[in-house]
């Protein structure tokens, strides 16, 4: 009976897997185009391949999983968990046939880093890679930075259902509608709009700073990607400091601090509630703390003596702050120089910002400022509760689309998100050391692979051991789906093995 | 009698010193005047506080785009995986002709000039200004070849997957929408 049920789980979960990884495919039609027009026979032929091994093994599992059942809540969860794993090694499939990778691990990480909006790269000679691998390493950080899920629950599920558990496991617990189904479609509709007006905007800027017509869309278009979903990558090798341009990156910064703003702010701005802007409590979180870690950035950085002006010092010191609170990862100096040139004052400011990271149901990671916001309010209430006499009750107000009252369970589950978020990031610290890496450069990179950032200080490179690879991969999509997935998972697991053990017994 | 001696003493050894200075610097006029050292560009980058503003040459393959400013233009080099920012002036720039991207190698460039950590006239960057660049290379086109076997293999998964595909759709129809939260 018990061991029915299960088999029956597993089905379900694959039939919804199946479903997704039909999405993957689909996804691969774009690079596919871009092959095709350039006249690109060798990459047109590596993501036709690349098509049919995802489309093949996406529709085997959803037929293997087909009977009929509706998922519910647990499935919703696991399925997200495990679509994201099975995602990342199908689409890591044109990237090995690249050639442009040392191992399909290293193209694993890069597709996971890609999903998961981080932008840490494991790519080789990036400056000579095909415009149609770059558009897939692009395309891969835009839908994973709007979800995976809430992708092909946008293109496949016809009738509006609930399906709530997918939406909550792929790190999104607003709605936006009572529908999750009108929601996804919601959060598509908002990127893509924004999607056609940043990358016009982005091509002026390129042709401005000297790129040709085509080669400056191409640039638009993925930068304008890149830096709306948060993610960090770039299709050259020096990142920012290729375009050598305080326009670009100034348009980039726009576009990084907008991406990482809530689905639901958007939402509230577009319909014309502007004053939530102001008073959000999301918004005021993420002004402070970007306020104050400013200051000791600037502090450290002028102390060094690091940067020749102010112009540098916005320019390098504060985009390199912004880039990482809002988790973006973009970057307008080299790695070597974080940790050179930086001195710990900046360099902690700058890990503490990516510990803390963007909104919640954003493109963003860290522990979201919400979270901040509110244990910083439990904390206020508690200290009115030890001033205030005994008898008297302290209610705690904050301003989140409207007034609300801080409850016990929001407090509860926000410390324990920034708990486990801070011990899988010190496990990432710890693999750092093991492999031999000076302790801050290891408390860096775990910061940035934990807090989906993508900045790094050079660890992160094809020559790194193969354990501390898969920690990050590890780190990256446990902190980009924000553990609850994760946890049911690893129940629904256990559930497994207990249930057959009782079967057998 | 021993004072005089003493001042002799002491004005041979100014006039040995005043030597010495003039040959060091004489010495470092000439080293300027030929090639100064050719340094490897990843090692500029790991080691820019010892390189601030001194002049010397990089050689690196010219990649990516040649972006015109004003009468100056930037190009990127790289070499070893590592690429670094010229500011070349228009008619430098105007012998450059191939730029490396995929499918292409750019042309090898070697350029003299003064190297910057963190050059205040370009916001920071970690940049070269060209006084001389010469071309010891050019670059060359080369056609990526498809892979028979992978074109075949596409196609025939291809094939497999839409295949199954629709008949999965003709099994079950239209996704199923997930049940709302039971919870
Ligand atoms: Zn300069």
């Amino acid at each position: 009976m018990k061991k029915n049920d299960s088999l029956k789980d597993m089905r379900i979960i694959l039939y919804y897997t199946g479903n997704i990884l039909v999405g993957v495919a689909l996804l691969n039609i774009i690079p596919l185009l871009t092959a095709l027009i350039e006249r690109d026979a060798a990459s047109a032929a590596d993501f036709t391949l690349s098509l049919g091994a995802t489309l093949t093994l996406g529709a085997a599992l959803s037929l293997l999983g087909n009977n009929g059942e509706r998922a519910g809540w647990k499935h919703g969860m696991v399925t997200v968990a495990f679509s994201w794993i099975v995602a990342m090694v199908a689409a890591a499939l044109p990237h090995w046939l690249s050639g442009h990778f040392g191992s399909y691990l290293d193209c694993v990480f890069d597709v996971m880093s890609g999903f998961t909006t981080t932008g840490l790269t494991l790519v080789q000679d990036l400056d000579h890679v095909s415009d149609s691998l770059n558009m897939w390493r692009h395309l891969i950080t835009f839908v994973g930075g709007q979800g995976i899920v809430v992708l092909a629950l946008a293109l496949f599920v016809g009738e509006a259902g609930g399906g709530y558990g997918f939406y909550v496991g792929e790190g999104k617990d607003e709605r936006l509608f009572p529908s999750v189904l009108h929601t996804a479609k919601a959060i598509w509709r908002i990127s893509l709009l924004y999607l056609v007006l940043g990358t016009l905007a982005m091509w002026i800027v390129c042709i401005s700073i000297g790129l040709n017509t085509g080669r400056g869309f191409l640039h638009a278009l993925w930068i304008f990607m890149s830096s709306w979903s948060t993610g960090g990558f770039a299709p050259m090798s020096q990142n920012m400091l290729y375009y050598h341009s305080r326009l670009f990156e100034l348009v980039t910064f726009i576009f990084f601090i907008i991406g990482s703003f809530n689905f639901a702010l958007h939402a509230a701005v577009l319909k014309g509630e502007r004053k939530e802007l102001l008073r959000n409590l999301e918004t005021m979180s993420f002004g402070t703390t970007m306020s104050l870690l400013s200051f000791f950035t600037a502090w450290g950085l002028v102390r060094l003596h690091v940067y020749p002006n102010l112009v540098a010092l916005i320019g390098k010191g504060f985009y390199q702050l912004a880039s990482a609170h809002t988790t973006t990862g973009l970057m307008t100096i080299y790695p070597q120089q974080f940790a050179t040139e930086w001195g710990d004052t900046a360099l902690l400011a700058v890990i503490i910002a990516m510990m803390f990271g963007g909104s919640a149901c954003s493109t963003a990671g860290g522990f979201k400022g919400l979270r901040v916001g509110i244990l910083f309010k439990a904390l206020v209430q508690d200290t009115r509760r030890l001033l205030g006499t005994s008898k008297s009750i302290v209610i705690q107000k904050y301003h989140y689309h409207g007034e609300r009252t801080l409850g016990e369970q929001q407090v509860r589950s926000a410390a324990l998100v920034v708990l486990m978020y801070m011990g899988i990031f010190a496990m990432g610290t710890l693999a750092g050391c093991m492999a031999g890496y000076p302790f801050l450069l290891s408390v860096f990179e775990s910061a940035s692979a934990t807090g989906n950032v993508g900045l790094t200080v050079g660890l992160s490179s094809p020559s790194m051991p193969a354990f501390l690879k898969i920690v990050y991969i590890f780190n990256m999509w446990a902190g980009r789906l924000e553990f609850m997935a994760i946890l049911a998972s690893m129940g629904f697991v256990a559930s497994l093995f207990r249930g057959g053990r009782r079967a057998r017994a | 009698m021993p004072g005089l001696k003493s001042w002799i003493r002491r004005g041979m050894e100014m006039l040995l010193c005043v030597a010495l200075v003039f040959a060091t610097a004489a010495q470092a006029a000439r080293t300027e005047g030929d090639a100064p050292p050719s340094v490897p560009i990843a090692q500029l980058v790991a080691r820019a506080k010892e390189y601030d503003g001194k002049i010397l040459t990089v050689e690196g393959e010219a990649i990516g785009d040649l972006m015109k400013r004003g009468n100056h233009a930037w190009v990127n080099l790289l070499e070893d995986g590592v690429a670094i920012g010229v500011w070349l002036t228009e008619e430098q720039a105007s012998q450059i002709h191939e730029l490396g991207r995929y499918g292409n190698s750019g042309d090898l460039i070697q350029v003299r000039g003064t190297f910057h950590r963190a050059c205040p006239d370009h916001g920071g960057d970690l940049d070269m200004h060209a006084a001389a660049i010469q071309i010891l290379r050019r670059g060359s086109k080369k056609t990526v070849e498809a892979k028979p076997g992978r074109l075949a293999a596409s196609i025939g998964l291809c094939i497999l997957g839409d295949c199954s595909r629709s008949y999965g759709g003709a099994v079950s129809g239209k996704l199923r929408a997930p049940d709302p939260p039971g919870i």
